[in-house]
């Protein structure tokens, strides 16, 4: 009956509110109507970091996130997508963890470890007790396989590279030993890509790398549209303070924006910049802002005519504006970026004579190369609005230089096609590089590459196409150096070499922006959009 | 009748594997390798080649089409490069919510427009024909995503009536999305009734059965919508097949799982074996639309059912 009276008063309104509202241009700034929380309450144990909460806090029992992209596989070491690591997050446990706040390595679902004397093996143990979300023990066993597994995949067979042996001591021990010392392997061990599975689960059944050891378990999943966890009951450790945590997919960011206001959703992901406001004057939202560790740069192909030339790459350098190109493809939330690894990471070298944008040096530069202003024409590819308006800017100002440019705006996949095709048939590209598995792996990763036939051949995530075996040589002695300071050092060498060549220009960071109701806790925020919601908790009311 | 329905399904068979084989082309020459949506950066030639082979896309394009049709011929539509998932069980997850957003947007495009329409054609020229003509346009002319959520400010966001998106709340997660599709049609349909029974009321048998005394709201309901019903149900037809392939603006503003979203999303991955199945089965269901709404044509004018007799 209820429903029949507003659908009715619905059909009256229309009409009135196409006049009135159709012209307003943007909605005004009431807080939502309806009550934050029409699912059932559950009463649970307060979450570890909740500093609010006490004994007898009520916590909603669902707490709903409004995420912008879907998940496309629940397989760990199938894919390497943000979305999907949140999901495995909840699910799956790693050895070892990273803690966003300081990264530094902390337990797993290794309780310890010990590192051998030539820093080669590296020996964990595990609870007794750990078992799979459907019941079964998790063993030494089962880690030895999951590390084979990872060899085997694409996207986490770089991280195993260096692994020699793995050797099962007993069900709760396992060694794994790798060729060389490195200082970043635990950081690798702890990307959710390496993930523990069940090796029975997934020798008998082809979606048996969805059930991990985790707080959570997947309750359903309709792709396309949601997941839903719930709290898995054969945890060993302290239980989830929310039973179900739900994924739903909202793409169009307004509408995700709006759910959260009417509390549909409790926390929105990703809401657009020029929206802060909505949430920064309701007094029931909260925006949280944290710098990101994503690296929007522009990748120069260094094997194309002209651009092999550190002259003219160095022009572009100086050439571009990442002050502009931050303003419209950001709104402004962001930083420049002028350096070659993360903010925070070791080795950030303070005294890198930085490319600040300067048409007069740019000209110097290019007067130094073979060619002269008018002579080279490049195409830039790229995907989203964002880096449409960036290249925009770009255009402009490289054809102050002389410099032409095409600008040409891909789909998603078609982007990925080009730049991971053998071919690397492209000039430059604006993408970007994520990651906080240290230094070893940012910088090996972009700028890298590997003997292969007697050649060189590029790293996977190396769009600039650098191959310059002095570089390598650099990063493998850094890696394996023991004293932090003597390494801190090597990493400064690193930046300024790489300063000195400029493989890419790096443009900017900016910031992980989430839209969530206040009270909402527990959530570790992390600068790689990978957020960790196994302690998520709202009071109730 | 009976036989010219079989032969309309038989029909079916050539148009589906044409629209498949239209499919395999376009997602052969578009950009974008489909290995690239599933391997890592870091993939090896090998790698690369085994996913290649695993994908079903070595060979050339008549070779993967007729391994295509050869499943499909045993009701297998392949599984989803992207979620491993089998394609038909996606699809037929997305299907349900497809159809009861097309089934409420027609109720409400038809509830709008027929009453409308007919209104607008009986007082030509009237304050109320001009009123109805600029409702019409102003439906026409409405943008679907800036409509979806102008309705999702108003009615979500100040008033708290309607969830803003999902269907999780049943039938009233339907009202928005379905009013949102429904405006646009709603108009189109409005012009098409009102233009239909502006060409019956001026029949000679109207004047006469007038002449008899048979009352005006009489004439109108039972003599002229009646013969102006035929042009309306094609448009009809039209319109609901369009909203069975998806409104894939007004579905990802209301956040609904539907085929449009399925289709799109699917595309952009270049998940061939999702759009290909699910296009093959959105032709099929409007193929069937189609020869449903040719039997309504036969239950309305005599004069078509008698040629289907022959």
């Amino acid at each position: 009956m209820k429903t029949n009276r507003r659908i009715l008063a619905f059909a009256l309104c229309l009409i009135l509110m196409l006049g009135v509202f159709g012209c307003k241009g943007q909605y005004a700034q009431d807080p939502a109507a309806p009550a934050a929380a029409d699912s059932p309450a559950a009463q649970t144990d307060p979450a570890p970091d909740a500093a609010a909460a006490t004994a007898n806090t009520t916590y909603q029992d669902t707490i709903t996130i409004g995420v912008a992209n879907d998940i496309t596989t629940l397989d760990p070491q199938g894919s390497n997508t943000d979305a999907n690591m949140m999901a495995f997050i909840l699910t799956h446990e790693t050895l070892v963890e990273v803690d966003p706040e300081t990264n530094e390595i902390i337990p797993g679902m290794a309780k310890s470890w010990t590192i051998s004397d030539d820093g080669c093996t590296f020996t964990f143990e595990i609870p007794d007790n750990v078992k799979f979300s459907d019941g079964t023990p998790c063993t030494a066993n089962d880690i030895k396989f999951t590390l084979e597994r990872c060899k085997e995949s694409s996207f986490t067979k770089t991280k195993v590279e260096l692994v020699t042996d793995i050797q099962v001591i007993d069900d709760t021990h396992v060694a794994i030993t790798i060729s060389k010392p490195s200082q970043d392997f635990l950081l690798l061990l702890a990307h959710q890509s390496m993930s523990i599975l069940s090796e029975a689960l997934v020798k008998a059944d082809e979606f048996g790398y969805q059930i991990g050891t985790g707080r959570y378990q997947v309750e359903t999943w309709t792709p396309g549209d949601q997941i839903s966890f719930v709290r898995s009951d054969f945890f060993y450790g302290e239980p989830a303070p929310t039973r179900c945590i739900i994924f739903r997919l909202i793409k169009e960011e307004s509408s995700r924006l709006i759910a959260l206001q009417t509390g549909e959703i409790d926390v929105c992901v990703d809401p657009l910049s020029t929206d802060f406001g909505y949430i920064e004057n309701d007094e029931n939202l909260e925006l949280i802002k944290i710098p990101n560790y994503v690296l929007l740069y522009n990748a120069l192909n260094n094997e194309r005519k002209g651009l092999d030339d550190v002259h003219v790459r160095k022009a572009i350098a100086y050439a571009t504006d990442k002050e502009s190109m931050m303003q419209v493809g950001y709104n402004g939330e962001g930083f420049i970026h002028d350096h070659w690894i993360n903010r925070g990471q070791l080795g950030w070298y303070d005294g890198l004579e930085v490319y600040g944008y300067d048409l007069e040096k740019a000209k110097a530069e290019l007067a130094l190369s073979p060619y002269k202003p008018g002579d080279l024409n490049f195409r830039i590819i790229y995907n989203g609005t964002a880096k449409e308006n960036m290249a925009l800017v770009l255009q402009e100002d490289l054809a102050q230089i002389g410099i032409g440019l095409e600008l040409i705006k891909m789909e998603t996949a078609a982007l990925k096609g080009v730049l991971n095709d053998a071919a690397l048939d492209y000039d430059m590209c604006l993408y970007q590089f994520t990651d906080n598995l240290g230094t070893d792996f940012t910088l090996r990763n972009q700028f890298g590459s590997y003997e292969d036939g007697g050649a060189l051949k590029k790293n996977g995530s190396n769009r600039a196409n650098m191959k310059d075996a002095t570089f390598n040589k650099m990063i493998d002695d850094a890696l394996v150096e023991q004293d932090p300071a003597k390494r801190e050092k090597m990493y400064n060498d690193i930046e300024v070499y790489l300063n000195d060549i400029v493989p890419i220009v790096p443009i900017a960071t900016s910031y992980i922006n989430t839209g969530i109701k206040k009270g909402l806790s527990g959530v570790k925020w992390s600068g790689t959009a990978k957020h960790d919601y196994r302690y998520i908790c709202l009071p109730e009311g | 009748m009976h036989r010219y329905i079989i032969k309309r399904l038989l029909m079916l068979i050539p148009v589906l594997l044409c629209v498949a084989f239209i499919i395999f082309a376009i997602m052969d020459v578009a950009e974008g390798d489909p290995v690239y949506s599933v391997v890592s950066a870091d993939a090896s030639e090998e790698e690369i080649a085994a996913q290649r082979e695993a994908m079903g896309l070595t060979g050339s394009l008549m070779e993967r089409y007729f391994r295509y049709v050869k499943g499909m011929l045993h009701g297998d539509l392949g599984r989803s490069y992207v979620s491993k998932r089998d394609v038909m069980e996606t699809y037929l997850t997305r299907l349900p919510n497809t159809l009861k957003l097309a089934a409420v947007t027609m109720v409400v495009a038809v509830g709008i427009s027929i009453p409308l329409g007919i209104v607008a054609a009986v007082n030509q020229n009237s304050i109320k024909d001009t009123v109805s003509m600029i409702l019409a346009l102003l439906g026409l002319s409405m943008p679907n995503f800036w409509l979806g959520l102008l309705l999702i400010i108003v009615f979500s966001l100040k008033l708290g009536w309607f969830p803003s998106g999902g269907y999780e709340d049943g039938f009233i997660s339907l009202i928005l999305p379905a009013f949102t599709i429904g405006a646009g049609l709603a108009a189109f349909m409005t012009r098409s009734t009102r233009s239909s029974m502006l060409d019956v009321i001026r029949q000679d048998y109207l004047r006469m059965a007038r002449a008899k005394g048979v009352s005006e709201r009489k004439v109108i309901r039972k003599h002229a919508l009646h013969n102006a019903l035929i042009p309306i149900i094609t448009v009809f037809g039209v319109q609901f097949s369009n909203v069975l392939g998806g409104s894939v603006l007004a579905e990802t503003v209301f956040a609904w799982p539907g085929v449009g979203r399925l289709v799109v999303d699917a595309i952009d991955q270049r998940d061939i074996p999702t759009v290909t199945g699910a296009l093959v089965m959105t032709t099929m269901l409007v193929t069937v639309v189609n020869l449903l709404i040719d039997i309504v044509y036969a239950y309305v004018d005599p004069r078509i059912k008698a040629q289907y007799m022959k």
